[in-house]
């Protein structure tokens, strides 16, 4: 071993002066010469060279031993094969104007009756720590799988997406199987950690929810042989999604204090559906994204609680849709530096069944919603070395109409009074990021949120919060 | 009618050969301008190429522009530099461009960095010792001695791409080959006055063409690489450096250029900023005036 190092050396290692490494010289490698380079051995003869390699041969082979029987302990191991494997953890430092309690009640009328407070109570919240895997099954597929070990008030663990993707089909063809996050719109398809701000849009957290849309489900997608980036998506889910403010596909009883009881019939499954189209444009360095998105689906939502504070609801409304349009605009200055405006809008229209109970009994009425909202952020990555952004986002929910039997109604109550649909819903964010390397991140934010409304009564809250992120194992890649 | 007719359907057929002909010609994707310039000069104008990243941008940090996905979905052939270069940009690029002729393990996907020996392969690996490559340094064109293997490598790609045409690339090929031979050897004569000369650089970027000339790099204002000089780690650089003993700082095009400079100013040497590939700089036109200009910035 030592002495094919040494050969190797002095063989290649040490041109002589006036030598030139001649053509000769074309195929031999440098990384072996590479430690020897700098050293200065007074400059020996060809022969003396042979010499000196036969003697060396000679003692390596005299010294080299009988192999000896080796361990076969790992005969059958196989690490190599085992998958790629990142750790993420996300850690934040939250300060709220008010408090937990409180929070948790704060309405966003017409849209939610509560707010998720999930990552956002006072104090250090450990929000996350989540397992990536990914490695190829066979010729045919690649698997990823995402598991989440969530808050430790809930100790859940979550199989956040577990799915394979072909890798053969022809044609320009792609079909992913398994669990998955929807291609719906810019957001939802992107993990947590690369969002540009700590929360979800307004309009995410009201129309799909904190978590984003991810459910057992198909997707085919098609990329068209283009010089840009044209590409479509079809996707059919399960449609029974926990905790989304729009699509929760489950049957639900009511029973009214005289006793009069009402079923729904649970929604066929599967049935959601999400159809959507990106295309992308580059005009040297200015980079334009668009893409339509539309989800379809059968809208069930209930309000029962345990004991009443509001009178029971349930709301079911087969072809609900959502849909979306997003326009992202990045401006690449150099290598490091970077401006990018991002926009997406998102809609819902319902129209289905509200059962009510009240003290004579359970009625039904047709409720249609027609609700809307939009974010615009602009996130500018500002240093040389590109380790500090800067961003700010404005959140607006510009149309909130929902009809009772055709009259004016919000699902809103106080004390059982409908109270006055509200649009205009709106909220800021400023961030400051900064990034010691691709792998940890620390981002300060601010928001000034004037969507809540407590007991009736807008509630203008205040948030600071320090949040650190850090990402272990292989490479990820870089976002768009 | 009729003549109308027979020109509509003449036309019709014209523009389908020129189609057709157009979809004959091999699509090849490479990430970096000097793959672009080797295949040109190996299939001529028999494919046409695609190049990624451009020549000034740091090549670590490529932004992953989705019209690339559209590109992809069309190549035949995918070439690229490989060693964790392209870690960062190519993977979420190919998983969306939905071409089985250019997934990792298929024919149409190449690896440059397989074909050539990598230097200052790290022993173990750790984040905690900055943006390593596991493989190895993955910046071995800076080599001129390691363009052959890499171009005959791109000729066997593109002869599998396109059977028809591989004769005409065996010929361009052994034609680049014996240019390259000739220009070698004056490369070595230029660089034999650099033997011994001690540079500084920004980040470990030039240790192939540094060892090649026979000079040795003393220092990297990168206290780790990927990390930004700090003023502490220039500090460091300039008192294990005496005066006299530097010859040179070299730096390349993306990064800034105000720690080189003051470093130079400090040691009283010159600096200097290389191209690291292809059009990084306007003199580094194509494969062979990379070559040039490097010399040229360090015989200065």
């Amino acid at each position: 071993m030592i002495s094919s190092a040494v050969i190797t050396a002095l063989l290649l290692g040490q041109p002589t002066e006036g030598t030139v490494p001649g053509p000769g010289a074309t195929e031999v490698p440098v990384q072996p010469a590479a430690p020897a380079i700098t050293e200065p051995i007074p400059a020996p003869s060809y022969d003396d060279l042979l010499r000196r390699i036969e003697a060396l041969e000679k003692t390596a082979e005299e010294r080299t031993p009988p192999p000896a029987a080796r361990s076969t302990a790992g005969a059958f191991t196989q690490n190599r094969f085992n998958p790629d494997l990142s750790i993420i953890a996300d850690v934040a430092g939250v300060g709220t104007s008010i408090t937990d309690q409180t929070a948790q009640t704060l309405a966003v009328p017409g849209f939610l009756d509560q707010s998720d407070r999930g990552g956002k109570l006072r104090g250090i919240n450990f929000n996350y720590l989540e397992l990536a895997f990914n490695a190829a099954v066979d010729p045919y597929f690649d698997f990823f799988g995402v598991v989440t070990i969530a808050p430790a008030e809930v100790k859940v663990v979550d199989v956040e997406e577990a799915y394979v993707d072909t890798r053969q089909l022809p044609f320009g063809f792609q079909l992913r199987i398994g669990k998955f996050l929807s291609a719906f719109g810019r957001l939802n398809g992107m993990h947590k950690h690369y969002w540009d701000f700590y929360d979800p849009p307004l309009v995410y957290e009201v129309f799909i929810g904190a978590e984003g849309l991810k459910n057992p489900g198909l997707r085919v997608s098609w990329t068209a042989p283009v010089d840009f980036l044209l590409q479509f998506n079809f996707e059919g889910y399960q449609g029974v999604v926990d905790e989304s403010p729009t699509f929760n596909a489950v049957g639900y009883d009511l029973t009214a204090p005289n006793g009069a009881e009402f079923s729904s019939k649970a929604p066929f499954v599967p049935g959601l559906y999400v159809g959507s189209i990106k295309t992308s444009f580059d005009f040297g360095d200015h980079v334009f994204l668009a893409g339509a998105s539309l989800m379809y689906g059968h809208s069930t939502q209930t309000r029962i609680q345990d004991p009443p504070t509001e009178p029971d609801m349930a709301f079911s409304a087969p072809g609900t849709i959502l849909y979306n349009g997003e326009l992202t605009y990045k401006y690449l200055i150099s290598s490091y530096r970077s401006l990018t405006w991002q926009n997406e809008y998102l809609g819902r229209i319902s129209n289905g069944d509200l059962a009510q109970v009240s003290s004579d009994g359970i009625s039904h009425a047709t409720v249609d919603k027609k609700q809307g909202g939009f974010y615009s952020q602009l996130v500018w990555r500002f240093d040389e070395p590109g380790r500090w952004r800067m961003g700010a986002r404005f959140d607006l929910l510009t149309q909130n109409s929902i009809t009772k039997d055709g009259v004016a109604w919000n699902p809103y109550t106080v004390n059982g009074v409908s109270q006055p649909l509200h649009n205009l819903l709106q909220r800021y964010t400023a961030m400051l990021e900064f990034s010691p390397t691709e792998f940890s991140r620390f981002r300060l934010q601010y928001a000034y949120d004037r969507s809540r409304f407590l007991d009736g009564v807008q509630k203008p809250i205040h948030e600071v919060l320090l949040q650190m992120n850090i990402a272990v194992g292989p490479h990820g890649a870089h976002s768009f | 009618m009729k003549p109308m007719m027979t020109s509509f359907l003449v036309a019709t057929a014209i523009s389908f050969a020129l189609t057709v002909s157009a979809q004959a010609k091999t699509k090849i994707v490479v990430t970096y301008p000097y793959i672009a310039s080797l295949v040109g000069e190996i299939a001529k104008d028999q494919a046409s190429v695609t190049t990624l990243a451009k020549g000034d941008e740091d090549p670590h940090f490529v932004v992953p522009r989705p019209s690339f996905i559209g590109k992809l979905r069309q190549a035949d052939l995918l070439i690229i530099n490989g060693a964790s270069l392209e870690i960062g940009f190519v993977p979420p690029l190919i998983r969306q461009a939905n071409n089985p002729k250019i997934m990792p393990g298929a024919e149409g996907f190449i690896d440059l960095s397989q074909f050539v020996d990598l230097i200052e392969k790290p022993d173990k690996v750790s984040r905690s010792e900055g943006d390593i490559h596991p493989e190895g340094n993955p910046h071995f064109i800076l080599d001129w001695h390691n363009v052959p293997a890499v171009a005959r490598t791109v000729a066997d790609a593109l002869g599998r791409a396109d059977r028809g045409s591989s004769g005409v690339y065996q010929k361009n090929l052994d034609a680049f080959l014996a240019r390259w031979k000739v220009k070698s050897a004056e490369w070595d004569k230029q660089a034999e006055p650099l033997r011994g000369k001690a540079v500084i650089q920004y980040h470990r970027l030039f240790d192939y063409f540094v060892l090649r000339t026979g000079m040795k790099i003393v220092g990297e204002l990168e206290p780790k690489p990927g990390i930004p000089p700090t003023s502490r780690h220039l500090e460091e650089l300039i008192e294990s450096n005496a005066t006299g003993t530097v010859y040179m700082v070299v730096t390349d095009p993306y990064h800034e250029r105000k720690s080189p400079e003051g470093l130079a100013k400090k040691l009283s040497v010159p600096w200097a900023v290389l191209p690291q590939d292809v059009e990084a700089v306007p003199a580094a036109k194509n494969i062979f005036s990379l070559y040039e200009t490097l010399l040229a910035s360090v015989l200065k």
